[in-house]
């Protein structure tokens, strides 16, 4: 097996174009995995930890590939909530250490923590190669199981997201507290200024995806100039569009019919938090509630 | 000192990295071998390929049944295999040995054993638990009276997982040979079980095998076997001429280094209309992997438990196709506990009865099955103390009546009780010019503080600071001690070591009063705090060594095994605890814990309560995350630490630990019995028990996941 170490990304680029069957590795908490298991046996590793332009985040925002939960925790805590609640759940904090949003990305595990918060809040990947760069919204991103619009000689380079225009939250069931793959996931993010809402279920699907139904739902029913109280109509019917959003599997962690039933929970729970904070604001309190 | 708290004298070397573990043994010249295992479930081995990995780069030798390394018959019954590996071509179970290839690095020989196929004549395996099966028997375990009728009457039954003992060390050894001796650095919870097995399928005389296991990580019961890497490794070094080391995968160690056997309890129950047991049956079924002979006497706990005048217990052992059962933290009570005391809380809620009121009433003062005296059993005092301390009046006798948010609260109790005996123990205590001690015996530490036992009983004898005492586990050539097993090392090895510490100050007396040099020569003395005294004169024993140029005095102290057919020996405790379960997701969290435990004297009041503390996070586990999972193919399919779920830190709360202060005089002058298995019995009750009491829920098969509580 080759071992590859690009230092610069055109560097990299092209060698992903001349070795498309070269497999990235960035924080390797996948990568590593399979190839203990014997699940792939690729010719070439393709090593991104050397290349600074993927280790750099920018204001706008511009979120490299390569930069670690760690970072997005302690750096982007104030900017992107919802990632960072989602970053915080991640394994333990060596795997937090090293794993990179673009790995989430690379690996596209319908379970990837990060994805629905990626999809709620509209996120777009950047990916490039010397070919070119390609804007794919996230929406776009997921194909199937664990497939991506990545192809062969594509690398991820960036994550761009705006900072948060209002509350965002993200919840995960899982069957213990800690170093969990999500039975399901939910995440919320509200635009209160464009009168929207972004609302996103994972591991409870072949790909993790947005409730569109429930999305506007929520945008014709709720007042955002005006924030009263929440309806519980409102949240049930919230929840139980997202649950029907769903169509997940019975396997060892749960069953489809609990994962239905936890998805409309966690979004009524969610969405109370958010608009609890949205109310709290408006009333010149800045208190956040806590998840 | 004894049953002060004091740091583990391990500690420091372990936390730094120095304690050197089996795997860790850098030998000159070291080969690596790798275990090849079957695909299948059941059957017979046809033929196998082993050429392309004979051409591997750095390959050595690849054996299999069909080029088999000499091993001769298992003789001893053990619960480990059944069969030395690659001896013959029956398959029985899905991950069995057949096949060992030595490289000179570990990724050769890895990369090699995945060229290695392999043909079988395949047979549909068994699996079904309890179901039909290959040959199912029932054994009458015990019968007490004959009556089985009462007023009132409860039935149910309670089924348990497949387990693994997740030991955070794989299975390692290595082994190197000097002529006809044999050295193995290997995982054991007692060196002299593998000296044994070894002599047997080596055919070596068992003087010329050293063995040494200093410290392991973590058994649990799961290294009391030796299993397929331990004899492969010697025989292929001796055939070789080579030292070879050979570590398990996780999902090797899942496969074929033993497991907690599935379990079912069918338990009918009588009693009288104010709540006294007048009847007990409990009939116990087992799994027995065909790799090995051993299964749970999953029942037997309810023999000696509560009082009743009518009990029966039976056995049926459902042979299956998996690696052995063997052996796990409280084996046969960490299961039968669940059962019972799960039924213990549903008749008391039948009969509205408080339960710790109902198992006051149903107190055994004798021994339930054989009417003998306990040694001493102070129960009462735990249930009693640990219901005050954890505020037990104030609990609502309804169920589901307690919510905090969203999280619906209760609280449940359980019993554990778990058999004691003292065996016989040699140790050795040495005396250094240097002013330290050294105390020796063949025990292990699998990291339950049995090397901290040994300097603090060695100190308080001889009346040094534990810091002098430097003890010596896990060889083989030291005298022969209690194997780390049983709940038995201290209450077997603890008197040794006061014995040999003892008979070392004869030693030294003689040679103070013997040797012309010493300052002591033909004089009365006396021995007092590490000193030799008489008339005026005190002398450190270091410097009585040195003085009279002496390298040491040493004695070996045996304590005999404890024959005593009038009592019964047990350790007793009561858990209570607290146990929130989400009104809308069901997830299950354990919030408060409070175990009162009555085990004799305590040695080490810090690693004592550490083990009870490891052995109800255990429990949480057994009762909440942990299950082994089998497919249609006998195997495992989540045989790794991402897929069996152990619990994490943030799945435990503070958990809160007393010991009464009775020590048992008739076990031994010490009186400690144990406490390395108690701490789990009774647990899953407890959660199971608190479970319902917050949600109206009653789960009779563990774990209690959450989409059992919706
Ligand atoms: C113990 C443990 C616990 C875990 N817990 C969680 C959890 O709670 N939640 C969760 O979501 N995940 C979890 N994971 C999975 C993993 O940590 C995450 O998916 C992580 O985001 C992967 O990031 P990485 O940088 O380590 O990826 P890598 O392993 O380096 O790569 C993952 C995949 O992405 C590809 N890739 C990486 N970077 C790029 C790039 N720039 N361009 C194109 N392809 C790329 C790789 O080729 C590979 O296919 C866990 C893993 C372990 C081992």
């Amino acid at each position: 097996m080759d071992f590859l170490r690009p230092e610069t990304l055109a560097e990299a680029l092209e060698i992903k174009a001349e070795r498309p069957d070269a497999v990235p590795i960035a924080g390797g908490t996948d990568v590593m995995v399979e190839l203990n298991y014997d699940h792939r046996r690729p010719a070439a590793l393709l090593d991104l930890t050397r290349i600074p332009e993927l280790q750099q985040w920018e204001d706008g925002l511009r979120v490299g590939a390569g930069v670690p939960y760690v970072r997005i925790i302690d750096e982007l805590g104030a900017q992107l909530p919802g990632l960072a609640m989602a970053s915080r759940t991640v394994g333990s904090p060596q795997i937090r250490n090293r794993g990179t949003v673009g790995g989430n990305l690379g690996a596209a595990s319908p379970a990837g923590d990060t994805h629905p918060v990626l999809l709620a809040s509209d996120a777009v990947i950047e990916v490039a190669s010397v070919r070119g760069t390609r804007m794919i919204p996230a929406a776009e991103f997921y194909l199937g199981v664990k497939r991506n619009a990545l192809e062969p000689d594509e690398l991820i380079v960036a994550v761009h997201l705006t900072p948060a225009k209002g509350p965002q939250q993200f919840s995960k069931v899982g069957t213990r507290n800690a170093m969990v793959i999500a039975v399901c996931s939910f995440a919320i993010s509200l635009f209160p200024q464009e009168n929207r809402v972004g609302a996103a279920v994972g591991s409870a699907a072949p790909t993790p995806r947005r409730a569109p139904e429930a999305e506007e739902f929520l945008a014709s029913a709720l007042d955002f100039k005006n924030p009263k109280p929440l309806l519980d109509s409102v949240k049930r019917e919230f929840g139980e569009l997202v649950s029907r959003a769903a169509s997940p599997i019975d396997d060892v962690r749960g069953s489809a019919a609990y994962r239905k039933h936890a998805l409309a929970v966690m979004a009524r729970r969610t969405l109370g938090w958010a608009w609890q904070e949205l109310l709290a604001k408006k009333n010149g309190s800045e208190e956040r509630p806590c998840a | 000192m004894i049953g002060r708290p004091v740091d583990r004298v391990d500690g420091r070397i372990k936390v730094t990295g120095a304690a050197p573990y089996a795997a860790d043994t850098k030998i000159p010249g070291v080969t690596c071998g790798y275990l090849v295992t079957s695909t299948i479930g059941r059957g017979r081995l046809t033929g196998m390929d082993t050429a392309a990995a004979l051409a591997s780069p750095g390959v050595l030798a690849v054996y299999t049944p069909f080029n088999p390394l000499k091993l001769f018959a298992y003789v001893q019954e053990q619960n480990d295999e059944r069969f030395p590996p690659l001896q013959d071509t029956e398959i029985r179970f899905f991950g069995q040995a057949i096949g060992f290839v030595v490289a000179e690095t570990w990724e050769q020989a890895r990369d090699a054993a995945g060229l290695v196929t392999a043909t079988y004549d395949q047979q549909p395996p068994v699996t079904e638990f309890p179901g039909r099966t290959l040959q199912a028997f029932e054994e009458v375990e015990e019968v007490v009276g004959t009556q089985t009728v009462g007023d009132i009457t409860f039935t149910a039954s309670y089924t348990t997982p497949f387990q693994h003992h997740c030991a955070m060390e794989p299975h390692a050894t290595v082994a190197t040979w000097n002529g006809d001796h044999l050295t193995v650095y290997t995982v054991s919870q007692g060196a002299l079980l593998v000296q044994r097995r070894l002599s047997e399928t080596l055919g070596v005389d068992a003087a010329k095998i050293h063995v040494l296991s200093p410290h392991v990580g973590g058994g649990f019961g799961g290294k009391w076997g030796n299993w397929a890497q331990v004899p492969l490794a010697c025989a292929a070094s001796r055939a070789l001429g080579r030292p070879v080391k050979a570590v398990l995968t996780r999902e090797q160690v899942f496969a074929m280094a033993g497991h907690r056997p599935r379990t079912k309890q069918t338990l009918a129950m009588t009693c009288t209309e104010d709540g006294k047991l007048t009847s007990i049956v409990n009939d116990g079924v087992t799994s027995r992997g065909l790799g090995g002979n051993w299964s749970e006497s999953v029942a037997n706990w309810t023999l000696t438990t509560y009082a009743s005048p009518n009990l029966r217990v039976t056995k049926t052992v459902v042979p299956l196709n998996l690696g052995a059962a063997t052996v796990m933290r409280a084996p046969g009570e960490a299961n039968g506990s669940f059962a019972l005391e799960s039924a213990m809380d549903e008749l008391a809620a039948q009969l509205g009865v408080d339960p710790v009121e109902l198992r006051l009433r149903n107190y055994a003062t004798l021994v339930p099955n054989t009417g003998k005296p306990w040694s001493g059993k102070h129960l009462d005092e735990c249930y009693r103390l640990g219901a005050e301390e954890f505020g037990w009046s104030k609990r609502p006798k309804q169920v589901r009546a307690t919510a905090d948010g969203d999280w619906l609260v209760g609280t449940g109790m359980a019993t554990a009780t778990y058999g004691a005996s003292r065996g016989q123990a040699s140790i050795k205590v040495r005396l250094h010019p240097d002013g330290t001690a050294s105390v020796s015996g063949t025990a292990a530490d699998l990291g339950t503080g049995q090397y901290t036992v040994f300097a603090i009983l060695a100190a308080d004898e001889l009346g040094i600071p534990v810091t002098r005492v430097r003890p010596d586990l896990g060889d083989s050539t030291s005298p022969a001690a209690a194997n780390a097993g049983g709940s038995n090392s201290t209450c077997t090895n603890g008197p040794a070591v006061q014995v040999a510490a003892k008979a070392v100050q004869t030693e030294l007396i003689t040679l103070a009063t013997t040797n012309p040099r010493s300052p002591f020569y033909g004089k009365e003395v006396s021995y007092r705090d590490g000193s030799v005294s008489s008339g005026g004169l005190t002398m450190s024993f270091g410097t009585l060594l040195t003085t009279c140029d002496v390298g040491g005095v040493e004695a070996v102290g045996t304590s005999p095994r404890l024959v005593d057919p009038e009592h019964g020996f047990r350790s007793f405790g009561a858990h209570f605890c607290e146990v929130r379960v989400h009104r809308l997701t069901g997830e299950p969290r354990v919030t408060r814990w409070l175990s009162v435990c009555d085990a004799g004297t305590i040695v080490n009041a810090k690693a004592a309560r550490s083990q009870i503390q490891g052995a109800v996070v255990m429990g949480i586990g057994q009762a909440l995350l942990e299950a082994t999972e089998v497919d249609v193919s006998a195997r495992f399919t989540n045989a790794n630490l991402a897929s069996y779920l152990v619990p994490v830190h943030a799945d435990i709360p503070r958990i809160d630990v007393r010991f009464l202060d009775h020590s048992d005089p008739v076990i031994s002058g010490l009186g400690a019995k144990g406490i390395g298995e108690l701490g789990i019995v009774g647990v899953a009750g407890a959660i199971a028990n608190a479970v319902h009491h917050a949600t109206g829920v009653r789960v009779r098969d563990l774990p209690i996941t959450l989409d059992k509580l919706l």
